[in-house]
């Protein structure tokens, strides 16, 4: 393993979602140097995986793509993706950040991303990026507008052909390229490492992970993107375009029994977004919402979930005690009406999504003792006058890392995280 | 590839084989079962359009396993959908006069 030390930055940036993007432009814009980190091998974190964001159906990818590209080119910003944060050391004067950068088997120098190595690869595998829906080859760019537009060999599903290097017209294809080892001095840091959703076998009544026609929101997300998987909103167990699909609500959220009793804030809301996109691709179709409580608590949410209901969108306050499946994979949910007191009832339908809840990222932060909250989620210091404070001088925290949030309020908090680091080593200096 | 880089590249492989040992047996039959689904499917849809159910009844493929090779093929060229606005799209190989 190779040994690389002496990287300084005045801000290192961990991940590269829409809070890191957003914080280390704000950063670099101000003329200090900024390091990102991030561990998957395309910037843009989950929001770039997005069909449209709500409350405004503007494109996700359209705002994200922008910004994932002026990184690249910031000439104060420097990005390391494919990079793993593996050990956080507080110093005097700041931070050491010992990283590991992943190989690509690759020669990222060379490479013109002409993807005739993925053409030629015959190894076919699930695309991570499609939440399993989709299909990769051993060797591919991670998505359409992954930034930087660099292949990546999964060396474990490799069968050695040789048919990706035989392809490449530049030579670069590596297959004894090992992982780098360095070291990066940091003035401060900021945390932007996101959230996982809750995954979907965790609530064994919904079956989430058995039932080929009970997906998880993002797997929604990526069927109703436009370069989605299929094309078009397809059912995974045998492509049939859905006439009745249902959403059900704090399917893993204010649940006691699987250790998530908070709720996760933003469920209620892409589920109306969601399911208005969806009236929009199928407008035959019939889509049901099952909830406890809407939670519309944004600039315009309100008005939102009213055009949803005025678009014939379905509202059912029930909670959804099981979830099986018949003969034809057709999900069969068994609900409980909250509003008029009739008996539990068998619903069918044919595709479920579940509105999984969110989930911190880390429990520990790479050996640095930073406060978290009951959920697992970074204590603010001063939750009310500067949430980005943690109980770490010269660690800084921004969106969801610190708590479920809407992609607004994780704009707004990378910024103010960016400023509150950008003070601290302007005081330093 | 430069013949230079051949020699390189088959070296390389060599050199993996001896740290990592073989591929796996497991990884060879996936690779193989892939191919020889792919192929069938493309046989199937070679002249004559179909849905993922039409394709896995006469194939015997399960249908979610017909649609996961199908999204494959369409992604990289091999296949493409036929839109519908409700009930299955059709597939139809590509590079061939299906009939519909």
């Amino acid at each position: 393993m190779t040994q690389i030390t002496n990287n300084i930055t005045d801000v290192l940036v961990i991940g590269s979602g829409i809070a890191g993007l957003q914080s280390a432009l704000d950063i670099g814009d101000s003329g200090y140097n900024v390091t990102i980190i991030e561990k998957s091998p395309s910037t843009g974190g989950k929001m770039i995986s997005l069909s449209k964001v709500f409350p405004t159906l503007d494109c996700a990818s359209c705002i994200t793509t922008p910004k994932m590209a002026a990184v690249l080119h910031h000439p104060k910003v420097k990005t390391m993706t494919y990079t793993e944060v593996k050990a956080i050391r507080k110093i005097s004067d700041g931070f050491e950040v010992d990283v590991e950068k992943k190989p690509r088997y690759v020669i990222e120098e060379e490479c013109i991303s002409c993807k005739k190595c993925e053409e030629a690869c015959p190894v076919y595998l699930d695309d991570e990026f499609e939440y399993g829906l989709g299909v990769k080859k051993a060797i591919s760019i991670p998505f359409t507008n992954a930034i930087p537009q660099l292949p990546v060999l999964t060396e474990s599903k490799c069968i050695r052909c040789g048919a990706c290097a035989k392809a490449c017209p530049k030579d670069c294809i590596d297959f004894l390229q090992e992982p780098v080892s360095m070291t990066i001095k940091a003035k401060a840091i900021i945390a932007a490492t996101g959230y996982e959703i809750v995954p979907m076998g965790t609530k064994k009544e919904y079956s989430g992970d058995t039932l080929l026609n009970v997906i998880s929101s993002l797997q929604s997300e990526r069927l109703l993107a436009p370069h989605g998987p299929y094309g078009k909103v397809l059912r995974p167990s045998d492509g049939k375009i859905p006439d009745n699909i249902a959403y059900v609500q704090c399917a893993s959220s204010r649940d006691k029994s699987i250790d998530v009793p908070y709720c996760s804030r933003v469920c209620c809301m892409y589920a109306i977004k969601q399911a208005m996109l969806l009236a929009g691709a199928l407008p035959l179709a019939e889509i049901t919402i099952y909830y406890m409580d809407i939670r519309a608590f944004g600039k315009g949410y309100e008005q939102f979930y009213a055009q949803a209901r005025a678009m014939g969108i379905c509202f059912v306050k029930a909670k959804v005690a099981k979830i099986s499946e018949d003969t034809e994979h057709n999900p069969i949910l068994r609900i409980d009406r909250q509003e008029d007191g009739s008996k539990p009832q068998d619903q069918t339908h044919d595709l479920v999504i579940l509105s999984q809840g969110i989930l911190p990222t880390r429990k520990d932060f790479f050996g640095l003792d930073v406060a978290l909250n009951e959920y697992g989620f970074i204590q603010s210091a001063a939750p009310t006058l500067s949430p980005a404070l943690t109980n770490i001088d010269g660690f800084f925290v921004c969106g969801v890392a610190r708590g479920p949030k809407d992609i607004p309020d994780t704009i707004m908090e990378a910024g103010s995280a960016a400023m509150e680091a950008v003070n601290y080593i302007k005081g330093k200096m | 590839m430069t013949i230079d880089n051949n020699k390189v590249i088959t070296e390389q492989i060599k050199t993996m084989n001896a740290q990592k040992g073989p591929v796996s047996k497991e990884l060879l039959e996936y690779y193989k079962e892939t191919q020889k689904v792919q192929k069938q499917i493309l046989e199937t849809i070679k002249e004559t359009q179909k849905t993922v159910p039409e394709i896995a009844a006469q194939t015997k493929i399960a249908s979610e396993i017909v649609l996961w090779h199908l999204t494959a093929m369409k992604k990289y060229g091999k296949v493409e959908p036929i839109l519908a606005k409700s009930g299955y799209l059709k597939y139809v190989a590509m590079h061939t006069e299906a009939k519909a």
